[in-house]
C-alpha cells in the first residue's frame, strides 16, 4: 500500500500555546485511521494544518509526496482532500442537490452545470440517502442530514481521502448504525482514505485499523484498537478518564 | 428572473418607459429619472458584493466619487475626449478597488464594514482638502458633456440622459449574467459560507476581491456618467451619506436579487424627490418607511413580491 498522507514532526504554536507539537504519522492508501484524544487535544487543529487552514509552525506534510503544507485550503481541496467540518458547515440557503452540485462545479469554473453533473450530483445524492431531501433547502434538514449532506458535498470533490471531523456527534444509535455502513461504503467501494477525528469510542473502534491517540498536543501512542485499548498510556489518560464522566 | 418570457417583457416595458419619458415629461422628471438611473447602477454593483458575495460595505461612495473626479479631471485637466477618459476612470477605479479589496477582504463581517467605512471617510476627505486638484469645497465646475460621436451631439440633457439609460442597461443585463454564472454560483457559496466554500476548493480570497474589483469599477463607470450629466462636482456628493443611501435602497428593494436594489433606487429616489416640500421632514419620514418595511420584510420589497405571488 502506497503512502498518501505523511506527517512529519508537525507543530503549531499559537503565541505562546503550543497546540499540537512534534506530531508524525503515516497514513496508507485505502486506510482507515481516526485520531483520538480528549477535548483540547489538538486534533482539530492537525486536521486544520492538513487542510491549509492553519500553517504548520515547523514540520511538514506530504500528499502523495508533494509538500502540502502552507497551502491555501481551496489547493489543498483541488489536490484530493475532502473535509467536513465538527461544527457541521453547508449552504444552508441552497438545495441539498446545489449544495452537492456545488462541490462538483467548485472543480471548474463553467457557465453551468452540465446534464452528467446533475446526474454525479444525483448519483451521490443516493449514494448518502438523502433522495427525500433532494430539493430542500440546507436550512430545514435535521442535523444528521445535515451532516450527510456535508460529507456528500465532500464527495463530490472526488477526493482521494476524507478527513471527517466528529461526524458521528449528536447522532442517534441508529443513525451511527447507518453513518457507520456508509463510511464503510465509501471506503471499500469508493476507495476513498479515511481520516476521522471521533469521541464515539464504539466507532472508532469498529471502524478504524489503525488509531493516533493525542494528548496534549502531543502523539502518546498509535496502533491497531486493539493494542491501543491495551496501552497503558491512553487507558490513563482517555480511556480511563472516560470511564468516570 | 432572466429568460422567462414575462420578465422579458417587463424588461421590454421598462426600457420603453425610459426611452418615451425625455420626449413625454418634463426636465425636471427627466433629471430625477437620470439621478435614479445612476442610483441603480450604484446599488446593483452593490448588490454584487453585498447581496451576491456576503461582506458588506460602505463605501461605495467612494468609488463612485473617485470615478467622477478621474474622469472629470482627465477632460478637464489632461484634455482627454470623454470617450477616453470614461473607459480609462473605469478600469482605474477597478483595479484601486482591487487593490484596497485585497487586504480589506482578509477582515470579515464588522471589521470589514468598518474599514471600508472609513476609507469611503477617506477618499471624502481627500477629495475635499485637495484644493488644487479637485477645487475642495467650492466644487469642481465647467465639465463638458460628452464629445459628439457618429454625429449624435451629447450637449442636450435629453441626449445624455439617454447615453446614461444605454449604460444601465447593459450594465444591469452584465450583473443579471453574471450572477447567474458560475462566478455568481462561486459568490454565492461564498456568501452561505465561506469556510465551506473554501473547503471544496473555491479560491474565496481571488473571487471576493473579483467581486469588490468589479463592484468598484462599476461605481466608477456610474460615477463618470455622474459627472458629465451634471457638470458640475462636490464633494458632499460622495460623502458618508451617499453610501449610506446605497445601503438603504439596496436593503428597500432586496438584497441578493439585483434587480430588487435597482427598484429600490427607484422608489428612493422619486420618494427624497417629492418629500422636497418638506426638507426638514423627508429623511425622518423616510427612515420610519424603512423602518416599516424591513419589519414586515426583511427582504425587502422584492419580498414582499413574492409573498404576494405566493412563493416561499
Amino acid at each position: 500500500m502506497q503512502d498518501i498522507l505523511v506527517v512529519k514532526n508537525a507543530t503549531k504554536q499559537f503565541g505562546g500555546l503550543t497546540a499540537v507539537k512534534d506530531v508524525s504519522f503515516i497514513v496508507q492508501e485505502g486506510m482507515r485511521l481516526a485520531i483520538i484524544g480528549p477535548n483540547g487535544a489538538g486534533k482539530t487543529t492537525m486536521f486544520n494544518m492538513i487542510t491549509g487552514e492553519y500553517k504548520p509552525t515547523s514540520g511538514k506534510i506530504e500528499f502523495f509526496g508533494e509538500e502540502i503544507q502552507g497551502l491555501k485550503p481551496h489547493s489543498v481541496a483541488k489536490k484530493g482532500i475532502g473535509r467536513t467540518f465538527q461544527l457541521v458547515k453547508i449552504f444552508d440557503e441552497l438545495t441539498v442537490l446545489d449544495n452537492v452540485l456545488m462541490g462538483i462545479l467548485a472543480q471548474k469554473l463553467r457557465f453551468k452545470p452540465t446534464e452528467e453533473q446533475i446526474y454525479e450530483a444525483d448519483n451521490i445524492i443516493k449514494t448518502t440517502n438523502l433522495q427525500k431531501y433532494r430539493d430542500v433547502l440546507g436550512k430545514h434538514l435535521t442535523v444528521s442530514a445535515k451532516k450527510r449532506v456535508g460529507l456528500a458535498t465532500a464527495l463530490a470533490l472526488k477526493p482521494k481521502i476524507l478527513l471527517l471531523d466528529e461526524v458521528m456527534a449528536g447522532l442517534t444509535h441508529v443513525e451511527i448504525e447507518e453513518a457507520l455502513q456508509l463510511l464503510r461504503k465509501i471506503n471499500s467501494e469508493m476507495g476513498i482514505t479515511l481520516v476521522i477525528v471521533e469521541h464515539v469510542m464504539k466507532v472508532v473502534m469498529a471502524l478504524c485499523e489503525k488509531i493516533v491517540v493525542i494528548s496534549f498536543g502531543e502523539k502518546i501512542a498509535e496502533g491497531s484498537p486493539q493494542e491501543i485499548t491495551q496501552n497503558r498510556k491512553v487507558i490513563d489518560v482517555y480511556l480511563g478518564e472516560s470511564k468516570h464522566a | 428572473m432572466f429568460g422567462s418570457s414575462r420578465n422579458l417583457i417587463i424588461a421590454a416595458i421598462v426600457i420603453v418607459v425610459l426611452i418615451a419619458i425625455p420626449q413625454t415629461m418634463s426636465s425636471y422628471i427627466t433629471y430625477v429619472v437620470a439621478l435614479a438611473m445612476l442610483y441603480a447602477i450604484l446599488t446593483a454593483s452593490f448588490d454584487l458584493m453585498a447581496g451576491y458575495t456576503g461582506p458588506l460595505s460602505f463605501s461605495h461612495a467612494a468609488f463612485y466619487g473617485i470615478g467622477a473626479y478621474a474622469s472629470a479631471l482627465l477632460t478637464l485637466k489632461v484634455g482627454m475626449s470623454f470617450w477616453l477618459a470614461f473607459p480609462i476612470s473605469v478600469v482605474g477605479v477597478f483595479i484601486f478597488s482591487v487593490i484596497v479589496g485585497y487586504p480589506a477582504l482578509k477582515l470579515r463581517g464588522h471589521y470589514f464594514a468598518v474599514t471600508t467605512f472609513f476609507f469611503g471617510h477617506f477618499v471624502y476627505l481627500v477629495l475635499l482638502n485637495s484644493r488644487d486638484l479637485t477645487n475642495g469645497p467650492l466644487g469642481l465646475g465647467g465639465i463638458k458633456p460628452p464629445d459628439d460621436v457618429f454625429g449624435i451631439s451629447f450637449a442636450s440633457m435629453n441626449a445624455n440622459y439617454y447615453l446614461i439609460m444605454f449604460f444601465s442597461v447593459i450594465i444591469v443585463s452584465f450583473l443579471l449574467v453574471l450572477v447567474k454564472s458560475g462566478i455568481g454560483r462561486y459568490l454565492i457559496a461564498i456568501r452561505e459560507n465561506e469556510d465551506l466554500a473554501e473547503a471544496i476548493g473555491i479560491n474565496t480570497t481571488f473571487y471576493k476581491v473579483l467581486a469588490f474589483g468589479i463592484s468598484g469599477g462599476l461605481a466608477g463607470m456610474a460615477g463618470s456618467l455622474f459627472a458629465h450629466f451634471f457638470k458640475l462636482l462636490h464633494p458632499s456628493t460622495f460623502a458618508w451619506m451617499t453610501s449610506e443611501m446605497v445601503v438603504i435602497m439596496a436593503l428597500v428593494g432586496g438584497s441578493g436579487t439585483i434587480i430588487g436594489p435597482i427598484i429600490g433606487a427607484g422608489v428612493v429616489t422619486f420618494i427624497l424627490e417629492f418629500m422636497r416640500f418638506a426638507p426638514e421632514w423627508r429623511f425622518i419620514i423616510w427612515s420610519v418607511m424603512l423602518i416599516v418595511v424591513l419589519l414586515i420584510e426583511p427582504k425587502g420589497l422584492m419580498g414582499i413580491a413574492r409573498r404576494l405571488r405566493g412563493g416561499q
